[in-house]
């Protein structure tokens, strides 16, 4: 309780000062808006958001005034994306997918407005789940994770990445696991963090620092939406007659065991590393689904299931700034954008983070989702106009903007060969369904993985015991091996046979 | 198996081929990294644990591995090549996706590799804008290699003639050359609009104006608000924007401040 009450106090403090700071308007209202403007805008993503304003703000301002710009984004992007999954059935963002199912038939109703109203106040709650779940979680973990040593910094990390590849992977996990592998081998590059040795350099200087994290981000996630968006050609979207938008405070207060369920789930996935909204917002649906009285309205306009996946995809924030935070594991693929971010600030996440950063960001999220309904509720209208802008205008301005911002962080001309190689083989990786975030997850943390696991090596003078001694470090360890174990073909029939047969809906 | 599956299967063997043989030849590199005889600052150490080379080697056998499993899966799943395939690839290869796709690939690679560094940067991406929109907008190829066609030539220009980096940022004839693409893309965008559709389509009478308008205002945010290094600060525009900047508007906005 202790806990808790001290968290609120300092989280209190920190929501105070940065209300009374006119600075916070000036960087929050333009960054929610961006973000929401991205997430409206189909084949643009919260990611994107999170790694073009990094660039734009790379380490030249203070990284209390950038973090309000980029977790105004993100916020704004993830709710964002509900426009035109709801009027017109193209989710903005992957987050936003499940939102569609129900949206747009309320639209098809004429209830688009109720719609977007219902997704305004439910994203806004469950923002505000995931940041009190952040405050308390973030606490009670930054006790526990000062046992945490190498062997555990080391399988954490490997942990992060396979879970990432597998829940990621839309045909073979295998390949969720291969592009975790890539991630991996490309944060080999460079001198290594233990005796500085270089490392597949091939001669060039630039390789001697190894693969930028912001020129990585920009071609994993930028160019392939590029591409795609180009080769599917122009997309004008037209917008139904949507009525009124204004909250509907009784149906809310009516579901608010579903809103609460979901917002909890949210969390819970998003802390998952590497995973993030996205699954969020399938997962509560799919439960939400199976735990209705009224499954048959899924998918015809149930409030219900529109509830469900935009209170879990907005909850996600918090729970995937968790692991960020107390480990320097990136619970979402915005998240690692903002990691990147932290980076280049000098700001190492981990055990050791200092406190009121993360009181500071915790009311970011606070300040970030206030504006973001007011926003939703009162200029909602001139956000859905962005949505008749075609594909084939927008995109080259991101490029220009991925470009220069890619440029600006540090690298110069060479962090643009790395994002545009980057690009082009992730757009084909796509293209043959292997998940993207597991790479970047891997380039990410392979750092971590290598430092911490030979570290591990070095104390022990090469005794592997260190990895199932330790009994954080043997969790650990069963995790990996029970996530392998279970994703293997031979278990998994073994269990499909154990298993009784569920009804056919059930798995759904 | 549908159609699809079997055509991602067909993908997944030579992707695994690949995947073998980047693994393998990774693999081989690392040989020169010590691995019995670790180097800490700059001293032999014996200890293989302490070798640099551990986690590449992990890494990359994994990924050996992977591929190995991934070509099994590949091959079950009905995606070992036969002779048939062949001309399904070369159908593949004529289909104007793939078309657009390599138009659009050789844009970008235009762009990043020979303008971004040589030209203008301001200049550089209204040609590159005006030509993914122009190329993309009505879904049509021609229009998409005639765009090409504009950024190949000032690209190919600057890459030839100023090819090595010590040459970037001094002449400016290859921004000319650029300039004159952008103005030449315009005006043949809007003759064959005009010439297709009998009149000027909607989105041309506007988006000349924001291919030029974005990367100029991006690039004079980002160094004078952002103060982030920007490409090509020598660039036939940028150098008179800087030049006016510190030598006629700041004194102007100094003297105001006193």
């Amino acid at each position: 309780m202790d806990l808790i009450a001290s968290q609120m106090t300092g989280f209190a403090y920190s929501l105070a000062q940065l209300i009374i700071d006119p600075i916070t308007y000036l960087y929050l209202l333009p960054a929610v808006a961006l973000g929401i403007i991205f997430g409206a805008l189909p084949g643009l993503t919260a990611t994107l958001a999170v790694t073009i304003l990094t660039g734009f703000f790379g380490n030249k301002f203070p990284l209390e005034y950038s973090l309000i710009a980029l977790i105004g984004a993100y916020v704004g992007a993830i709710y964002g994306g509900s426009y035109p999954s709801i009027l017109v059935n193209i989710p903005g963002t992957a987050a936003s997918a499940a939102t569609a199912m129900d949206g747009y038939p309320l639209t098809k109703q004429g209830r688009g407005g109720e719609a977007l109203g219902l997704t305004t106040t439910a994203s806004f709650i469950g923002t505000l789940i995931g940041t009190f779940c952040l405050l308390v979680g973030v606490g009670l973990l930054l006790m526990i994770s000062q046992s945490i040593a190498s062997p555990e910094k080391a399988l954490l990390a490997l942990f992060g990445i396979l879970v990432s590849g597998t829940l990621m992977s839309q045909d073979l996990v295998i390949k969720g696991w291969i592009a975790g592998l890539l991630g991996l081998g490309m944060a080999m590059v460079g001198l290594d963090p233990l005796l500085s040795e270089p490392r597949y350099t091939f001669g060039w200087a630039y390789l001697l620092s190894g693969f930028q994290v912001v020129p990585v981000l920009m071609g994993a996630f930028a160019i392939p939406q590029i591409i795609s968006g180009l080769l599917e050609g122009t997309l004008i979207s037209k917008v139904r007659e949507i009525g009124p938008i204004i909250p509907n405070w009784r149906t809310i207060g009516q579901r608010m065991p579903t809103i609460a369920r979901s917002g909890a789930l949210g969390v819970g996935i998003g802390a998952l590393p590497g995973v993030g909204e996205d699954v969020a917002g399938w997962v509560s649906y799919g439960i939400g689904k199976n735990l209705s009285k009224e499954k048959e309205k899924f998918g015809k306009g149930a409030i219900d299931g529109l509830l469900s996946s935009e209170t879990a995809n907005n909850a996600a924030i918090g729970g995937a700034l968790i692991p960020l935070l107390v480990l320097g594991i990136p619970g979402s693929p915005p998240a690692a954008a903002l990691l990147g971010a932290l980076m280049i600030n000098n700001v190492i996440p981990g055990p050791n983070i200092d406190p009121n950063l993360i009181l500071h960001i915790v009311s970011i999220l606070v300040m970030a989702s206030a504006i973001m309904f007011l926003m939703g509720l009162f200029t909602a209208r001139a956000f859905i106009h962005v949505l008749k802008i075609p594909q084939s205008i927008f995109l080259p301005v991101v490029l220009a903007l991925t470009t220069i911002g890619s440029f600006s962080v540090g690298g110069g001309i060479n962090d643009l060969f790395l994002m545009i190689v980057v690009g082009i083989i992730s757009f084909a990786l796509i293209e043959m369904k292997y998940p993207i975030a597991p790479l970047v997850i891997g380039v990410i943390l392979g750092g971590l993985f290598d430092e911490s696991f030979r570290r591990t090596l070095l104390i022990s003078d090469g005794d592997l015991s260190g990895f199932f001694t330790r009994p954080a470090a043997a969790i650990l360890l069963a995790c990996n091996v029970l996530l392998i174990l279970s994703q293997l073909p031979m278990v998994r029939r073994l269990f499909q046979r154990r298993t009784p047969v569920l009804e056919p809906d059930a798995g759904k | 198996m549908t159609d699809d599956k079997r055509s991602l299967r067909q993908k997944d063997f030579w992707t695994a081929i690949a995947l073998m043989a980047a693994s393998l030849g990774l693999l081989f590199k690392t040989l020169e990294i010590p691995l019995f005889q670790a180097r800490a600052a700059g001293v032999a150490d014996g200890k293989w644990y302490n070798s640099a080379a551990i986690v590449p080697y992990m890494v990359f056998g994994l990924l050996l591995v992977l591929s190995v499993s991934l070509l099994v899966i590949a091959i079950r799943g009905d995606g070992l090549p036969t002779r048939d395939d062949l001309e399904k690839i070369v159908a593949q290869a004529r289909a104007p996706i793939f078309q657009k796709f390599c138009i659009i690939c050789l844009m970008l690679l235009a762009y990043i590799f020979a303008l971004v560094p040589r030209v203008d940067f301001t200049l550089a991406t209204a040609l590159v804008m005006m030509a993914l929109t122009y190329g993309f907008y009505e879904g049509r190829i021609r229009p998409a290699i005639l765009s090409l066609l504009l950024v190949m030539v000032p690209a190919a220009y600057a890459l030839l003639v100023h090819f090595p980096s010590e040459q970037w940022a001094k002449p400016h004839d290859d921004d000319i050359v650029t300039l004159v693409g952008f103005v030449i893309l315009v005006a043949m965008a809007l003759v064959e609009a005009v010439r297709t559709h009998g009149s000027l389509p909607g989105y041309l009478r506007y988006v000349p104006i924001i291919s030029f308008l974005t990367p100029l205002l991006l690039v004079i945010a980002m160094a004078f608000g952002f103060h982030q290094n920007v490409p090509n600060r020598t660039g036939l525009l940028f150098s008179q924007i800087e030049y006016h900047y510190y030598v006629t508007l700041k004194p102007l906005l100094d003297g105001r401040k006193d």
